[in-house]
């Protein structure tokens, strides 16, 4: 009889993490040390999350570290991601959200810098983002940050940190994968029009009014 | 201890003993349980010297044991594993006695078979070691007895062959000079604490090391896979880089500014010759090439050359590094390289720990300015600075000559003799030399010397890098501590002692960029055993404990848990100190928080329970 692996097994979650870990490196949106993925099987207090300071390019499931909601390490030989306490935050937070994507978008960080807001510019901006919180500085790895990324990430999917990078979640890899990806994309978007216009051309009052509306945003 | 014999990874599982007194050699095994409780290197040593030495007997009695530790990382594909550990009841502070050293020998020993070699007993006249992988024997070194390190390494590589590699002791530990060095590798010292003067008093000039077999590792393949991905973060790491640039020299500036390098016997703040010294100065004038131990990316060694001067052609394959340039430079207001230079090579063909040296050295020149020696004490003139002076010490001490006799005692007992009220500069703690870190500009480095196991002793935590702005998110250490602050300092001390009782067992180089987090996953792939950060990190408390347990045996309590009058009274009036320094109250105030965090009671004795829960008891 053939064996299958069970829809959603740990191996797949693993397998999955790395691909995404892939081609977000391979897009330029995570480099080589920075970045970091984790992902959990819904309803799970427990999550994989990707090493500290390994090349990102190249990361194996083997790599990857099993914590729970606490950043206790219950699985994986390498050190956890340093952000492993805004991942355990967020999941705490919020019981639909199933992976946690935290990419270093140039563009996107580079307009928070310069004190520009994500606008509604597409469709996608206002649809699949949302609102586009800004998190303050506060040091990576520290309590300090996983308690303003708490404070900020209920009701959103993207997130812009201060000096640091963004963050998508999702209630899978895919989807989380898809925030950041849209983020850059209309960050782009935003910023090559910004460089030959000052006022941007955003889509009319009475469609985002209709889209907010039905979206509930 | 013993077990029966298994295939063990990273570890060898078997020590030699040694007893120079009956001329016999045995090998013993280690077994799993007491690795995974003291790890290794520095914890193993603990553990045997704690159950084995009388803690009432002289550092220079037979029954003292000198060990010789490396870990089981050593000689391994992790980076930057040269290192041992040589540990004993040290004759500076009739305690605890522990020094470490870098370069070829450790990863030899292992390849020999051992991870670690215990002396006991004394040989009636002078002896080698000589272990060529499993044959250890005992060897007449009556010829190699008067000679100077250097020379003694290469007339017994001359004689057995040039792959074995060699520590041994010179003249000054031959005389049981108290800060007497062990010297291996052409010139790394295992400095602190006199070991050199333990082996010198069981008439043990060298043991030479030849070893053929590879150290075995559980899983070779994923270690080079994970080394490989992970380079880009560990060289990346600042002082990494800084060490990799300049070696140890290159954060002399940037300490100068904090205050923190000492001038004049830690009586200034400010020295205009400061940058005569710098670690830029010292690798474009001295500097002729860089140089690594075993499997380093780093190459903190330096190469230096004199070329002009009154020294000129003087090579040191290990030129001097931070401690040397300062503890010979500034301290003494010795603003010459080629001085210094020639100063270090004097102390390793002597066998002499350079920050000792300096110290005793300073505390001799005050001594001479306040007029409590004079010219005629001292056989020469001891104005600060004077090259003639510094050199001719260094030989008075290594030969216990006149003046050097009574500073060969150490800077504890030379005051005592001395008096005229020279305690008050005579900079130590529990009779240990102050290392070149000045404490009254980062507080926290205060606490860390006066109740390190050895006494004052920069490597056991380096607290200072959480002062000057460090996070480590995997010991929790999370926030910047204010370097002048007393409160919170107990706590971060502790933390950072634990840890780097950790590093010293594996035994892994601490310039080595590798945040905590990793360490507990290589060892595990090296040796197979499991290992979590949590576990290590008790191991280490567990360690730190058992060498405190050791000095309380000794009769350390919280008496000793001191500074040097100079830093509890003596604010500095210029530089990056800012006229700080720590009174007794402020220590108090660390001590009440460190003991409290330790399980300590309030005379610093660890309490039953801690004891019991570290299952040292």
């Amino acid at each position: 009889m053939e064996e299958f692996l069970p829809l959603g097994s740990e191996e797949e979650l693993k397998e999955e993490i790395c691909k995404t870990m892939r081609r977000l490196f391979n897009r330029g949106l995570v480099s080589a040390l920075g970045g970091n993925i984790s992902a959990r099987l819904p309803g799970s207090s427990e999550f994989w999350i990707t090493p500290s300071g390994v090349f990102k390019g190249e990361l194996e499931p083997e790599d990857l570290v099993k914590v729970d909601l606490d950043g206790r390490v219950l699985e994986g030989f390498l050190r956890p991601s340093v952000e492993t306490p805004f991942h355990a935050m967020i999941y705490r937070r919020r019981a639909d959200v199933n992976a946690v994507v935290h990419s270093h978008n140039p563009v996107t960080t580079g307009l928070a810098l310069a004190g520009i807001e994500i606008k509604p510019v597409t469709i996608e901006a206002a649809v699949v983002l949302r609102r586009v919180r800004v998190v303050p500085w506060a040091f990576p790895g520290t309590d300090a940050l996983a308690n303003l990324i708490g404070e900020h990430i209920e009701g959103a999917r993207a997130l812009v940190l201060m000096n640091h990078g963004v963050v998508g979640v999702g209630s899978n890899l895919l989807e989380a994968e898809t925030i950041v990806e849209t983020l850059e994309e209309v960050a782009t978007a935003q910023f090559v029009a910004s460089i030959f216009k000052r006022e941007l051309p955003l889509i009319p009052e009475e469609d985002m009014e209709l889209i907010k509306r039905l979206y509930g945003i | 201890m013993l077990i029966g014999v298994i295939m063990m990874y990273g570890y060898i599982g078997k020590i030699l003993r040694v007893n120079l007194t009956s001329e016999k050699t045995k090998e013993e095994n280690v077994g799993e349980d007491l690795l995974r409780k003291f790890i290794g290197g520095v914890g193993l040593a603990a553990k045997i010297i704690y159950d084995e030495v009388n803690p009432a007997i002289s550092p220079f009695d037979p029954e003292n044991k000198l060990v010789f530790m490396t870990g089981p990382l050593t000689g391994t594909l992790i980076p930057c594993t040269g290192r041992y550990v040589v540990c004993a009841k040290s004759p500076l502070t009739d305690a605890w006695g522990e020094a470490h050293s870098s370069g070829f020998w450790a990863r030899e020993l292992k390849r020999a078979g051992y991870d670690g070699i215990v002396i006991e007993g004394k040989s009636e006249k002078p002896s080698l070691l000589v272990i060529d992988d499993e044959d250890a024997r005992i060897e007449d070194a009556s010829h190699l007895w008067g000679k100077g390190c250097l020379e003694t390494e290469e007339q017994i590589r001359k004689e057995l062959g040039e792959a074995f590699r060699v520590a041994c002791i010179g003249p000054a530990g031959e005389r049981l000079v108290r800060f007497a060095s062990i010297i291996n590798d052409e010139g790394r010292a295992a400095g602190r604490c006199g070991m050199g003067a333990v082996m010198g008093s069981k008439n043990l000039k060298a043991i030479a090391v030849r070893g053929s077999k590879e150290v075995p590792i559980k899983e070779p393949e994923r270690i080079r896979n994970v080394l490989r991905r992970i380079y880009p973060q560990i060289m990346s790491f600042p002082t990494t880089q800084i060490y990799a640039s300049y070696g140890t020299s290159g954060e002399l500036l940037s300490f100068y500014e904090y205050g923190d390098v000492p001038i004049k016997n830690f009586a200034l703040g400010k020295w205009a010759e400061i940058e005569h010294i710098s670690g830029e100065t010292y690798n474009k004038v001295m500097v002729k090439a860089k140089r690594s131990c075993w499997n380093c990316p780093i190459a903190c060694w330096r190469y230096v050359r004199v070329d002009e001067g009154p020294y000129a052609g003087l090579e040191l394959k290990r030129g001097p590094e931070y401690e040397t340039l300062t503890a010979l430079g500034s301290l003494l207001l010795n603003n010459r390289l080629d001085v210094i230079v020639r100063a270090n090579y004097l102390c390793n063909q002597y066998g002499l720990d350079t920050i000792s040296t300096g110290v005793c050295i300073a505390f001799a020149m005050e001594c001479y300015e306040k007029g409590i020696i004079t010219e005629k004490d001292a056989g020469i003139s001891l104005k600060w600075g004077d090259p003639e002076a510094i050199l001719r010490l260094i030989e008075d001490i290594g030969e216990r000559r006149g003046l050097g006799d009574i500073l060969a005692e150490g800077v504890k007992r030379a005051s005592a003799k001395i008096g005229g009220g020279s305690e008050k500069f005579a900079m130590h703690v529990k009779g240990l030399e102050m290392p070149m870190h000045d404490p009254r500009a980062f507080k926290g480095m205060g606490l860390q010397y006066a109740v390190s196991n050895r006494g004052a002793c920069h490597l056991q935590g380096m607290v200072l890098r959480v002062e000057q702005g460090e996070r480590v998110t995997d010991l929790k250490i999370y926030e910047r501590l204010d370097r002048f602050e007393v409160r919170g300092k107990g706590s971060v001390v502790a933390t950072v002692q634990n840890w780097h009782e950790v590093l010293e067992s594996l035994i892994i180089c601490k310039f080595l960029g590798i945040p905590p987090g990793h360490i507990p996953g290589l060892y595990t792939l090296v040796t197979g055993i499991h290992m979590t950060l949590e576990h290590s990190i008790e191991a280490g408390e567990r360690i730190y404990n058992i060498k405190r347990m050791f000095n309380v045996r000794c009769g350390i309590s919280r008496k000793d848990d001191t500074l040097p009058y100079r830093i509890m009274y003596e604010g500095l009036r210029e530089g990056g100190t800012l006229g700080n320094r720590i009174s007794p109250e402020e220590l108090d105030m660390m001590l009440k928080e460190y003991y409290m965090v330790r399980g300590w009671d309030e005379n610093g004795i660890p309490r039953t329970e801690t004891l019991r829960r570290l299952g040292l008891q």
